[in-house]
């Protein structure tokens, strides 16, 4: 029995198979959303973030008093809307 | 630092998550009331003050200022302002508020305050009452200030659980 290799249009077809393949394996690790660039970019935020809180934890506020109210009054027509359309998700609308 | 340098690192630096939803970066811790005699106030500990402040930064950059016909379309709307947008000085106020209950505040010493500017305009204002006495958040200013600071004519407060408003001492 004579066993025969590839023909040369067989590994031919091979070869494209696998340079496709090669291509397609590049191209998804070259898509991947967490490659190294994207990370960087959230680290970067992060660190941009802390440094924002850094800076307000850095303030101090001068000493105040306490205001003081006295009688009733009718609330502004714009706080009744608000209160309506968010009632139940702000206890201190009381209508 | 400089207020101003304050408000521009908060507005350059800032990004869209960290002000669009502050309660999913900075865990929220419910404060209790401190009640000194006159209703509930919260203790202002480095954290509640740096919440203050960063509250305060965040959404005075988050917010471009519009009046409510160019923002809304409408001639008056009181409305929160969710992640970045247009609004005035009630949507500024309403959107610290919200994000201030958010981080665990205590919405009865969360007050939203009426005012009269020098030039005459009708403002409004957050108050926010603490065991050092009472801050306003504005969004004509980078910081939270004493009230004391401010040169506007105080009109009403409300007092929230009750229906109305109530006057304000000028003093």
């Amino acid at each position: 029995m004579t066993v025969r290799g590839p023909t040369t249009a067989a590994r031919n077809g091979l070869a494209r198979r696998v340079g496709c393949c090669v291509l397609a394996l590049a191209a998804a690790l070259l898509a991947r959303p967490d490659h190294a660039c994207a990370r960087g970019g959230d680290e970067t935020a992060a660190l941009v973030r802390q440094v924002a809180a850094d800076a307000a934890a850095a303030v101090r506020l001068p000493a105040s008093s306490a205001m003081r109210v006295g009688e009733g009054r009718l609330p502004p027509a714009g706080y009744l809307d608000y209160c309506l359309r968010f009632r139940g998700r702000d206890q201190g609308c009381a209508l | 630092v400089r207020p101003a340098a304050l408000a521009a690192l908060a507005a350059a630096l800032l990004g869209a998550s960290w002000t669009a939803a502050p309660a999913a970066a900075v865990a929220a811790v419910p404060a209790r009331c401190v009640d000194l005699g006159d209703g509930c106030r919260v203790a202002l500990t480095a954290r509640r003050e740096a919440e203050l402040v960063g509250v305060q930064l965040a959404v005075n950059a988050a917010i471009r200022p519009a009046s409510e016909r160019e923002a809304f379309g409408v001639a008056e709307l009181w409305t929160p302002i969710e992640g970045r947008g247009r609004g005035d000085c009630d949507d500024y106020a309403l959107t610290k508020l919200h994000r201030l209950v958010g981080l665990g505040w205590p919405r009865a010493a969360l007050r939203l305050t009426s005012a009269v500017l020098p030039d005459g305009q009708d403002h409004l204002v957050l108050a926010v009452r603490t065991d050092r006495g009472d801050y306003i958040l504005d969004n004509l200013r980078a910081l939270p200030v004493a009230w004391t600071e401010l040169p506007y004519r105080w009109l009403e407060q409300e007092v929230p659980g009750d229906a109305a408003w109530r006057a304000l001492a000028a003093d």
